[in-house]
């Protein structure tokens, strides 16, 4: 009896990952993690029980927008008093805390009810690489950032120039 | 659930006022405030109550379904397979376990599940994906017939099983 | 309804009751019912005619008679192995009635009457262990160090590259070039 009770805790006990934003867009990193803090990346998911994994994201000053984001985006807020209506540019609201860009859209993303609170308990958000040693002790996993990072021409180092695959030759100059 | 106030009514002599009564406050014990205890609230709650348990009998068919499909993909994806290619490439192998059975042996049997998902993942790989591998620049010369398909795939594993006669 | 109202519970045996051997669980049966009013004349006929047999075939069960005028309407009260206490009312119930009434009581477990949430029940549900959360993970996660620069965690999308392999497309690419360099 007492074996089937330790299987209880196994099957339903937390893991910890992590999660790179480097370079990363915040929207798509949002996703990845709302699915792992509700649980549903585990076969025994169910709404009613509470079977979501903590979530550590490093690196969430680097994040980038597409585009001309950091400007177009505006965040919204009322205080409920009159005049009390404020809109930020996403590039100023990410500089007063740079990890309040995730934690927004990833608050956004979770289901709007009493869970919500919960799940976010488990998001641990870092502005750089620097994670405490105790929580870093925890996690299992890395999970994998949406896209390929992608990297200026001057991070290549000449090997890689040299052996990437040309799609097409270009023709010698005229002149 | 057992209404014995019916049969109560049924028994009793004279007016069935109270039994009538009872049938329906019997029902909303449970409930808050004045829509336990004063009938006239108390029999709208229990009529709309029977209204909303008729329409979640058909409301749980799906939602039950949308939990299996869940618990399948998110099962799957652990296997390295998306839900599709997993439900459509089962029944190509005829194996035909339902939704049900299937969220139930990934939670219950995991190394069952894994067996299906490897069959399934074979599958998918001996499919279109297959000639789009041979074609990398995106695009498919020729006809493409489910019968091209087919030979070419078994081309490939014959080519796989001899590898000098490929080179 | 399946509301939360009444009680529910799965589907159980009393220790396997009946699987090698079986023991009857009623352990004490209570006559209580009156010499003279009309609702105990059933069990008063039952007392008469058939307690006798009943006791013989049943000599597990321990039978009290208790006739006393107070007793107007006649019940029996059955005790049970596991401690539970029934009492079932007979007022102006026949021989038979009685005697139907007898029976159920002695083919009872004394397990509590309540609605029963699944008609199927199995103490070991899983045979080759239920899943955690560590079940299909790669091995080699036991020796990582994180941050690492190869997260395996990801939502698995079947790319073309990921059938034929990233440096294979790249060695295919490049034979593409050199058949066109040949070619011009």
């Amino acid at each position: 009896m007492s074996s089937r009770i330790t299987q209880q805790w196994a099957t339903f006990s937390r893991i910890w990952y992590l999660i790179d934003a480097y370079r990363q867009p915040p929207g798509r990193v949002a996703v990845a993690i709302s699915k792992v803090l509700q649980g549903k990346h585990k076969p025994i998911y169910h709404p009613l029980s509470d079977v979501g994994d903590h979530v550590v994201v490093i690196n969430t000053s680097q994040v980038a927008y597409a585009k001309d984001k950091w400007e177009e985006k505006i965040y919204y807020h009322h205080t409920g008093y009159p005049g009390g209506f404020s809109e930020t540019p996403a590039h100023e609201f990410h500089q007063k805390d740079p990890t309040k860009v995730i934690k927004k859209a990833v608050y956004g993303m979770l289901p709007k009810d009493l869970r919500r609170r919960e799940m976010m308990r488990r998001l641990h958000l870092f502005a750089d690489h620097d994670v405490p040693e105790d929580i870093l002790a925890n996690v299992s996993e890395q999970i994998k950032p949406p896209r390929v990072v992608p990297r200026a021409l001057t991070e290549y180092t000449q090997e890689e120039l040299d052996n990437f695959p040309k799609l097409w030759l270009p023709k010698e100059p005229k002149y | 659930m057992v209404h014995l106030s019916l049969v109560r009514m049924i028994r009793s002599r004279g007016p069935d006022r109270y039994w009538r009564k009872r049938f329906y406050l019997d029902q909303s014990t449970q409930y808050f405030g004045r829509r336990r205890n004063c009938f006239s609230v108390a029999v709208r709650a229990v009529r709309r109550a029977w209204q909303n348990s008729t329409a979640g009998r058909k409301k749980k068919k799906g939602q039950m379904r949308r939990l299996w499909n869940l618990r399948i993909s998110a099962a799957v994806q652990e296997h390295g397979l998306t839900y599709g290619p997993f439900i459509g490439n089962l029944l190509k192998h005829n194996i035909r376990l339902d939704r049900k059975v299937l969220s139930h042996i990934a939670i219950y049997e995991p190394k069952t599940f894994k067996c299906l998902a490897e069959l399934a993942s074979q599958k998918h790989k001996e499919g279109l994906l297959a000639t789009l591998a041979k074609n990398p620049e995106g695009f498919l010369s020729g006809p493409v017939t489910q019968d091209d398909l087919l030979a070419e795939s078994v081309r490939k594993l014959r080519l796989s099983s001899n590898p000098s006669a490929s080179s | 309804m399946a509301n939360r109202q009444f009680p529910s519970a799965f589907l159980k045996s009393v220790l396997q009751n009946g699987v090698g051997r079986y023991v009857c669980q009623l352990q004490r049966l209570t006559f209580q019912f009156s010499k003279v009013h009309g609702t105990s004349r059933g069990v008063r006929d039952y007392i008469e005619e058939d307690i006798i047999d009943f006791a013989r075939k049943n000599p597990q069960v321990v039978l009290y008679v208790t006739p006393h005028n107070k007793f107007s309407s006649p019940r029996i009260v059955a005790e049970f192995l596991n401690g539970t206490k029934r009492s079932v009312q007979l007022s102006t119930l026949d021989r038979e009635e009685v005697s139907t009434q007898v029976d159920l009581l002695r083919t009872q477990s004394g397990n509590d009457l309540v609605r029963i949430r699944r008609p199927y029940h199995t103490d070991f549900p899983s045979i080759q262990g239920a899943w955690h959360p560590f079940a299909n993970k790669p091995t080699n996660l036991n020796i990582a160090e994180f941050p690492t620069k190869e997260p395996t965690f990801a939502h698995p999308k079947t790319r073309r590259w990921d059938v034929l392999g990233r440096e294979e497309m790249e060695d295919h690419l490049k034979e593409v070039i050199k058949q066109k360099e040949s070619g011009s």
